[in-house]
């Protein structure tokens, strides 16, 4: 038997005005697995990242994410899909002027009730969120205002809020941008660890090429060639950089 | 709450597994927010309890009047003869307007140069000059247009006098603050290589604050516009004349047609001005400016406005009269009694009609950004246009209708006229957030509600409530204009010495209104700071 997707593209296209982000991928990721997109800026990393998300329109195909189209779905039930969802953006999208375990904890809205949303801003429970900002090595900064944190420690509370959340897929967008090599080795295990299947774009190819079990690369909105990850070694992915 | 005590017992049970460090952590980073919190909550509760609430406050018999006056908004008055005395008023307000904008930017630029510290330094020319400005900034266009009609009479003149002191105010401090945040560096390389202050001045920081200045000279014709319709009110003439005039004849399909004449008024002049604020195109703003500048001459002609009569000799003789008698400044009839509790009356005034205003304007704003219905933002918008172009003046007349005297009216007139000033700008704010964190949220499936709690309100709450505090402050000062019309406060004690041409009293009230202000503008920028 086949085990379930928890990433389906065919045959997708994204446009943005008159430039081609996407042109016909089809790609797709088994539940757990673990997959890098690698490819220089502008290749369509993101755009694929955001079109799996239901960020942006598509101009043709099908995306399903846990094996549901979301865009198709009414709002009730993409909400419960989107719960089951994890987000990294290379932008981070967290409130900045809220306190870190506020923003940690929002990992959990798609769960909860807007009332006990409301509630946690008021008494927050602070267990869950402790725990995992001791993954990502920020457990002093629990109360921090998110406006405080340097920008690497930004990218780790963003990788906090999405290990409260336990999603069956987490989509993450360099996450391991703007922090030093070993803390990004860390990050990158951290995100690895689990039942989950990721799709991560990485600017670091060597970095992710340990962790993942597959690499997908990009260029000019194209899926140029897909490989397992111990199937290539750093000096193939140097040639992919430098054609 | 969380535990708010600081002897390091572990907090409350029900929060679980918080150690005692993080609740310290808590405490500190929250203690000025929280103070300005529970601040806000006992201002509010003293507001309400100096109103009063209980079952006198609704006149039901009003009731009738009150819907006569909105079903007559499907049947607006549209005889010629009216239509073309709309006309009328309406050119007579634009020309009060432009006027006094001029005016006041001739006198802000003026002013300017002795606050900023590129020429005045930090001497005492400075110090004196801020000091002396603080008291015109303090006294609302209708008190002075009140106290110049003793000199001038109903001259078209006090319109424009009215308008121009205090904005010539304001605006010489704003231009000064301008000049002094602008880089320095050219102005220094310039003054070292031999120019002198205002050739350094022209080359040096003139060109790189220009477009801040023109815009600010635009939003400030904006409030000329607002402002010349409120003076209308106590009789120089222009729409908010007429609309006094007919809403004392109880004239409600009148009244429908000169709103519609404000708000066109009002809605262009705002939109003139937001176009030239975000127009990058400088011949759009320059065609604008040219079309200005020939309605200053026209503007004279129109409103007949003849400079020579600031100095004939009725003027000068009720001049001399009226400074005679106003000075010492003394209290009222009543005494210190009358004088203290108009000042409450005012205070509380104002911190009631800025928290309906901003919470309404808030839900409005909201609600106007709603996903996809254009219609409905569209009437929205029509709506906050809608009070906040008719004169607060006129909204506490028409809630005077369903509601007992005292200072509900005034709260209510001011607070549906600040609706439309605080929700444009409420939109304004929302419109240009980050909506990254809340399209985040989104795809990882939160409810509207639970967006709009964690990442639409944290990322704009500090700009809407420095919003609202700034608007605080321009309340205060609105409060005598519906108190001029029966609401209370300083505005109707004013009015009333006036009337029994008890000057010097007046005096004493227009210092109480002086120190009340700024009092309360320190007050605002501390909360601001705790806003940080």
């Amino acid at each position: 038997m086949t085990p379930p997707l928890a990433v389906e593209l065919r045959e997708v296209s994204v446009q943005f005005g008159s430039i081609t982000a996407l042109n016909a991928v089809s790609i797709q990721v088994p539940a757990g697995q673990k997959v890098a997109l690698v490819g220089s800026s502008g290749a369509g990393k993101s755009s694929l990242l955001r079109a799996v998300a239901g960020q942006v329109e598509i101009s043709a195909g099908s995306v399903h994410a846990l094996g549901e189209q979301i865009a198709e779905l009414r709002p009730r039930t993409a909400r419960a899909v989107r719960a089951r969802i994890g987000l990294i953006a290379q932008s981070l999208d967290l409130a900045l002027p809220l306190r870190v375990i506020h923003n940690v904890n929002a990992g959990q809205l798609g769960c909860w009730s807007s009332f006990g949303a409301f509630r946690s801003l008021v008494r927050p429970a602070t267990g869950p969120a402790e725990q995992v900002l001791e993954q990502v090595g920020l457990k002093d900064r629990l109360w921090a205002r998110t406006d405080e944190l340097s920008g690497g420690e930004r990218q780790r509370v963003a990788i906090a809020r999405v290990l409260l959340q336990v999603p069956e897929l987490i989509l993450a967008d360099e996450p391991t941008a703007s922090v030093d090599p070993k803390l990004a080795d860390d990050m990158m295990a951290l995100l690895c660890r689990g039942d989950h299947a990721l799709l991560v774009s990485a600017h670091n190819p060597q970095l992710a090429r340990r962790h993942v079990d597959r690499l997908l690369a990009i260029r000019n909105g194209t899926v140029v060639f897909d490989v397992a990850a111990s199937d290539i070694d750093d000096g193939d992915l140097l040639g992919f950089y430098d054609q | 709450m969380a535990s708010t005590t600081n002897d390091g017992l572990p907090p409350q049970p029900s929060v679980p597994l918080v150690t005692a460090t993080s609740s310290q952590a808590a405490q500190l980073g929250w203690t000025s927010r929280r103070r300005l919190a529970v601040a806000t909550t006992a201002a509010l509760i003293w507001g309400f309890t100096r109103a009063g609430v209980d079952n006198q406050i609704l006149n039901v018999g009003g009731w009738s009047s009150f819907s006569r006056f909105w079903r007559a908004l499907v049947n607006p008055e549209l005889a010629g003869d009216f239509l073309r005395l709309t006309w009328d008023a309406t050119v007579t307000t634009l020309s009060f307007a432009v006027l006094g904008s001029v005016l006041s930017l001739l006198l802000g630029a003026i002013g300017a140069v002795g606050l900023s510290e590129l020429f005045a330094g930090r001497g005492m020319l400075w110090r004196s000059v801020r000091a002396l400005l603080v008291i015109p900034r303090a006294i609302h266009e209708i008190l002075w247009a009140l106290l110049l009609v003793q000199v001038l009479g109903f001259d078209p003149l006090v319109a424009v006098l009215a308008i121009a002191i205090p904005f010539g105010a304001v605006t010489a401090k704003v231009f000064a603050e301008t000049f002094d945040e602008a880089d320095r560096a050219p102005f220094l390389a310039l003054r070292a290589s031999g120019a002198n202050r205002v050739q350094a001045f022209a080359y040096g920081v003139l060109p790189s604050v220009r477009g801040d200045l023109v815009s600010y000279a635009f939003y400030r014709f904006e409030c000329a516009i607002r402002s010349a319709a409120v003076l209308g009110v106590i009789g120089v003439g222009g729409l908010g004349f007429q609309l006094d005039l007919s809403f004392e004849t109880l004239r409600y399909g009148e009244i429908w047609t000169l709103i519609a004449a404000l708000m066109l008024l009002s809605g262009g002049a705002e939109a003139m001005s937001t176009r030239v604020r975000s127009s990058r195109s400088r011949l759009a703003t320059k065609a604008t400016i040219g079309l200005l500048l020939v309605l200053i001459p026209l503007s004279v002609n129109w409103s007949g406005i003849d400079p020579r009569s600031l100095w004939s000799a009725r003027t000068v003789s009720l001049a001399r009269s009226f400074g005679n008698r106003i000075f010492p400044p003394r209290l009222g009839p009543d005494g210190w009694g009358e004088l203290v509790s108009a000042s409450i009356d005012t205070i509380a005034m104002s911190v009631l009609a800025t928290a309906l205003a901003a919470t309404m304007g808030l839900a409005l704003a909201l609600l106007s950004r709603g996903s996809g219905s254009s219609l409905r933002s569209f009437l929205i918008r029509l709506c906050l246009l809608l009070t906040r172009a008719v004169p607060a003046p006129i909204w506490a007349f028409l809630f005077v209708l369903i509601l007992f005297p005292g200072i509900w009216p005034g709260v209510v007139g001011l607070a549906v006229y600040n609706i439309g000033v605080l929700g444009r700008l409420f939109a304004e704010t929302i419109d240009e957030a980050d909506d990254r964190p809340t399209a985040a949220l989104a795809a990882i499936g939160a409810t509207p509600t639970q967006r709009f709690f964690y990442g639409l309100l944290p990322t704009t709450a500090p700009r809407l409530l420095a919003l609202s505090l700034y608007r605080w402050e321009v309340i205060v000062r609105e409060t005598v204009v519906v108190g001029v019309v029966g609401a209370g406060g300083l505005g109707q004690l004013i009015n009333e010495h006036l009337a029994a041409r008890d000057f010097a009293a007046v005096l004493g009230a227009l210092g109480a209104m002086v120190v009340i202000a700024l009092c309360l503008d320190a007050l605002s920028a501390t909360a601001r700071t705790a806003l940080r």
